[in-house]
């Protein structure tokens, strides 16, 4: 099948695009550079090796076709005299004499010596990339022609200072150096250091030595000494030292601690340092390399004279000398260390080990012994360290997230700041423990033992804690939201100020535990035992305490509010100043409770024993009290305003100057009480027992007492006005100049009342008692009387006037001097009264003379008067018969 | 007989007359006794209009305060909180 025009035009791109894929990147792949690296010493020298190593390496990443050759001056073996000099200069100039050469790299202080000399003879003007030269003055710098580099710029200055920070008492310092370019080089550099320490520290030169002159002086160092131990290759007899001979020379003759600026001796007997890399002077190197086979001129490209040397260190030698991981300075390397991540410790002896800042990620340490171990810092999450012993370990800071801790002992140990999110801490013994700033959100810590552990500022949020054993610990500020504490022991435990929002306490023990500015809402802490406890000022809105043991507590000046009590035991607790609006506290106990200043609008307290209870200063407005007990309670200058307290129990009770304004009290006990100055208005009072009660000076203006019982209550100075008192009884009562107006009286009992000076007016009513009442000086007016019972009482010198009384009795009564003028007095009983001296008018008379009045004590005058108005009436009854 | 009869009758009238006129009796000094015998610094006005229609005043409840017409005069009753009295009493 002949291929179509467009099928023609995508093959032409597909060969077109692959032969720009295989041609070469650039134009410089085209002639393969020629580079030269010329080091100062031999293979095998590591310092050297790994210099060239990395060159190498970079250049196959970067440029693979570039042909690299290298030349060793061996001057670390062979002394670099003249002879030496001009020996290399002809060797080289024999083989690269008519040699193409695009770049030279000069590999430490002898080959760049060689070449900012000779270069020019040899290889006549080949640009130079220099490294590995320690010393390097602007007078050297400013005759360079086509040279650019890395400076070994190696921190001295900062080794030692490092040096006297782990060994403080250290009183010399002894460099050891040999002769050699470098050591010279080096020579020049502390001559301007140590004039800046020699203050504390005496410093010696320990150079130009042979090594068996060395390995004595080494052997004899005083007390108190350190070696910096530069470069020793070769020795004044002219012998060669490898590296490691020369610090193997040192370590076996001395115990006094190494240090250097080099990182080949690592791994040998130093103690570290802050170290000059090899690697990266190769790197360095490499990097302004291929920027002069790009084209760059050499002397543009400003030299490298800062390199950034790490502090690394030889875990062993740190062991020896027992220095502290803690005390080396931040982001050190520790070589040689034998933890690492995912190892594999079961069941090792690791007490009393520092292992600060380790990293022993997913390790499996389970069954270790890890007493009294340094684990600051370290790094432990996801790692398995269950049934460890863990007594008094230092863990500060160090990350658990998600370890394993199960049955783990950690009594005593130092946790502050540490990370244990989500790390499983069952059954494990952490008390006396320390977790302050902790965090231990959703950690599963139940069953656990925390006795006197500190775990103040810590996060919780949503950690399980149930069932373990607080007794003593602290939790002050801690972040608790969502946690579980459910049937733990947190006896004597300090809340203060934790964020326990919507905590499950259920069942918790929580006896003398302090809550103080605690949040508590909406948790929940139904059936929890907390006698004694401290939630002052708490926060407890929403919250669940039903059925719980707050007795003897002090939750005074808490928020309660529409919080859930009911069936709570509130003995003797101090509530005062709280705030339990809506609150629920149906059926509670809260006998002896202080609610002194509570604010209780429309809390619901029905049918709770509320025995003794102090509510002065209360709020109760529309609370619901009706069927509970308030026998004996204190509500000094409560506000009851439209509260519901039927059928409560009030005997007993102090309420002076108590509002129960529009309150209900119907049926309700009050026998006994104190209600001086109390507001009543509009109050219900059916069928209330109020017998032997103070009302003096209360106001009851409107308020029904429809068959309530007053008897023997004292209520002079009250208000009564337009109050309903229809069949109540106020028997026995103190009315003492009391003004009874427009009340219903219908069938009201005064059976022995004092109504001494009373003014009772504007009455219409029906059956009224008032028999063996004392009526004495009282104001009867304006009112309106049938069937009334007088019988008894004593109305000396009482004004009756515009009053209808009708078919009412005043047997036995004492009337003397009782003003019945503008009264009707129609079909009532006077037998047996005493009417002397009573003031009358014709129509009161004319009733009178009608009246039975057997058996009363009339004066004379009333007597004659009525003789004659009876004569008048006979005589008006016979004409009218007639 | 007859005599007595009216006079009876005139007596009960009066009465009658005097019942009615109870309301009336209301003045600004009886507002200022009943303000200043109680304590309730919790009271809000339409807990104090309450208690002046309770005693027979004309009191209504306006936002924070309370109106109480006597006679003529219209007074405006704020509640005072803390302060002695239940109000502070003051002519519009």
């Amino acid at each position: 099948m002949p291929a179509t025009n467009s099928q023609l035009i995508a093959g032409v791109c597909i060969i077109l695009s692959l032969c720009q894929l295989l041609a070469p990147s650039s134009a410089e792949e085209t002639a393969p550079k020629q580079i030269l690296i010329l080091a100062s010493y031999h293979p095998g020298l590591a310092w050297e090796d790994n210099i060239i190593s990395e060159i190498k390496f970079r250049f196959a990443m970067k440029m693979p076709a570039a042909q690299i050759r290298t030349e060793y001056m061996d001057t670390k073996r062979v002394a670099m005299d003249e002879k030496r000099r001009e020996d290399l200069k002809e060797h080289y100039r024999q083989k690269y004499g008519g040699e193409h050469l695009d770049l030279i790299i000069s590999v430490d202080t002898d080959a760049f010596n060689f070449l900012r000399e000779d270069r020019d003879d040899i290889f006549s003007k080949v640009p130079v990339v220099f490294c590995g030269v320690v010393h390097f003055d602007n007078e050297i710098k400013n005759q360079l022609d086509d040279f650019t580099g890395v400076l070994e710029a190696y921190d001295v200055e900062d080794t030692i200072a490092l040096m006297l920070n782990l060994h403080p008492l250290t009183k010399h310092i002894f460099i050891v150096n040999d002769m050699t370019a470098t050591g010279r080089s080096a020579r020049i550099v502390f001559d301007e250091i140590i004039p800046r320490y020699s203050k504390n520290v005496s410093f010696e030169f320990l150079e130009n030595l042979t090594a068996n002159e060395l390995t004595e002086k080494v052997a004899a160092l005083p007390d108190e000494s350190l070696i910096l131990l530069m470069t020793f290759n070769r020795d004044r007899a002219g012998t060669y030292l490898t590296y490691i001979d020369a610090v193997q020379l040192l370590h076996q003759a001395t115990e006094a601690p190494i240090y250097s600026i080099y990182d080949f001796y690592m791994g040998y007997g130093i103690v570290g340092g802050k170290l000059v890399s090899s690697y990266f002077q190769g790197d360095e190197a490499a990097e302004l390399a291929f920027r002069v086979l790009r084209g760059e001129d050499a002397d543009e490209i400003p030299i490298v004279d800062e390199i950034a040397n790490e502090y690394v260190f030889d875990y062993y030698e740190l062991q020896r000398l027992k220095i502290p991981l803690k005390a080396l300075p931040a982001n050190s390397v520790i070589k040689n260390m034998p933890f690492q991540p995912h190892s594999s410790l079961v069941s090792e002896n690791l007490s009393n080990q520092d292992l600060h800042g380790q990293n022993l990620s997913q390790s499996d340490m389970q069954r270790s012994n890890l007493r009294n171990s340094d684990l600051s810092y370290a790094i432990l999450d996801h790692s398995n360290l269950s049934n460890c012993r863990m007594e008094n370990a230092s863990l500060i800071f160090a990350d658990l997230e998600e370890t394993d801790l199960r049955g783990s002992n950690l009594y005593g140990a130092n946790l502050s700041g540490a990370k244990l999110i989500a790390a499983n801490i069952i059954g494990a013994n952490l008390s006396q423990a320390n977790f302050t700033g902790a965090a231990l959100s959703q950690a599963r810590m139940s069953m656990s033992e925390l006795n006197s552990t500190i775990l103040n500022d810590t996060s919780l949020e949503a950690t399980n804690l149930s069932y373990s054993i607080m007794n003593g610990a602290t939790f002050e500020n801690a972040y608790m939201r969502r946690s579980s504490l459910r049937n733990s022991s947190l006896i004597n435990a300090s809340l203060c100020g934790a964020s326990l929002v919507g905590a499950n306490l259920i069942n918790a023990d929580l006896t003398q535990a302090d809550l103080s500015r605690s949040d508590v809402s909406e948790a929940r802490i139904s059936n929890a035992n907390l006698p004694f406890a401290r939630a002052t000022d708490a926060n407890m809105i929403f919250t669940n305490l039903s059925g719980a043991n707050l007795s003897h507590a002090d939750l005074s000046r808490s928020d309660l509010m529409a919080s859930m009590l009911v069936g709570a035991n509130l003995t003797d607790t101090n509530l005062s100043w709280t705030n339990m609006q809506d609150a629920y506290v149906y059926g509670a106990r809260l006998v002896g409770a202080n609610l002194t200043g509570s604010d209780l609008n429309g809390i619901h307290l029905n049918d709770s024993d509320l025995a003794n209870a102090n509510f002065k200063e209360a709020d109760l407005t529309e609370a619901s009290l009706g069927g509970s007990n308030l026998f004996g309670t204190d509500l000094t200058n409560a506000r009851l305003v439209s509260a519901d307290l039927t059928q409560a129990n009030l005997k007993n009770s102090s309420m002076t100057n108590a509002r129960f304004m529009n309150a209900r009290l119907n049926w309700a006990q009050l026998d006994n009480s104190r209600f001086i100055r109390c507001q009543f208005s509009r109050a219900e009072l059916f069928g209330a027992s109020m017998t032997d009660c103070d009302l003096s000076r209360s106001d009851f203006t409107r308020s029904y007492i429809n068959q309530a019982n007053l008897s023997g209550s004292k209520l002079t100075e009250t208000m009564l006005d337009s109050a309903d008192l229809s069949s109540a009884n106020l028997s026995r009562t103190d009315l003492r100049g009391v003004t009874l107006r427009a009340n219903n009286m219908d069938h009201t009992n005064f059976a022995g009342a004092n109504l001494n000076e009373a003014a009772i007016m504007s009455i219409s009513c029906e059956g009224l008692i008032l028999h063996d009442a004392l009526l004495m000086s009282a104001e009867i007016t304006k009112s309106t009387l049938k069937d009334a019972d007088f019988s008894g009482s004593d109305l000396r010198e009482a004004d009756i006037n515009l009053v209808s009384l009708e078919n009412c009795s005043f047997r036995g009564c004492d009337m003397r001097r009782v003003d019945l003028r503008n009264s009707s007095i129609m079909g009532c009983d006077f037998s047996g009264a005493n009417i002397e001296g009573i003031k009358y008018d014709q129509i009161s008379l004319n009733i009178l003379a009608r009246s039975s009045l057997e058996g009363a004590r009339i004066d004379k005058n009333l007597e004659n008067d009525l003789a004659q108005t009876r004569a008048l009436i006979a005589k008006n009854e016979n004409g009218l018969s007639g | 007989m007859k005599r007595i009869c009216i006079a009876l009758a005139a007596m009960l009238l009066a009465m009658t007359h005097l019942t009615n006129a109870l309301a009336t009796e209301y003045s600004h000094e009886k507002l200022a006794d009943l303000i200043n015998s109680n304590e309730d610094t919790r009271m809000d006005a339409q807990d104090l209009a309450f208690l002046l229609v309770t005693h027979n005043f004309d009191a209504t409840p306006k936002g924070d305060h309370v109106e109480v017409k006597i006679g003529n005069s219209v007074y405006s009753l704020m509640p005072n909180a803390n302060k002695p009295g239940l109000a502070e009493i003051m002519p519009q």
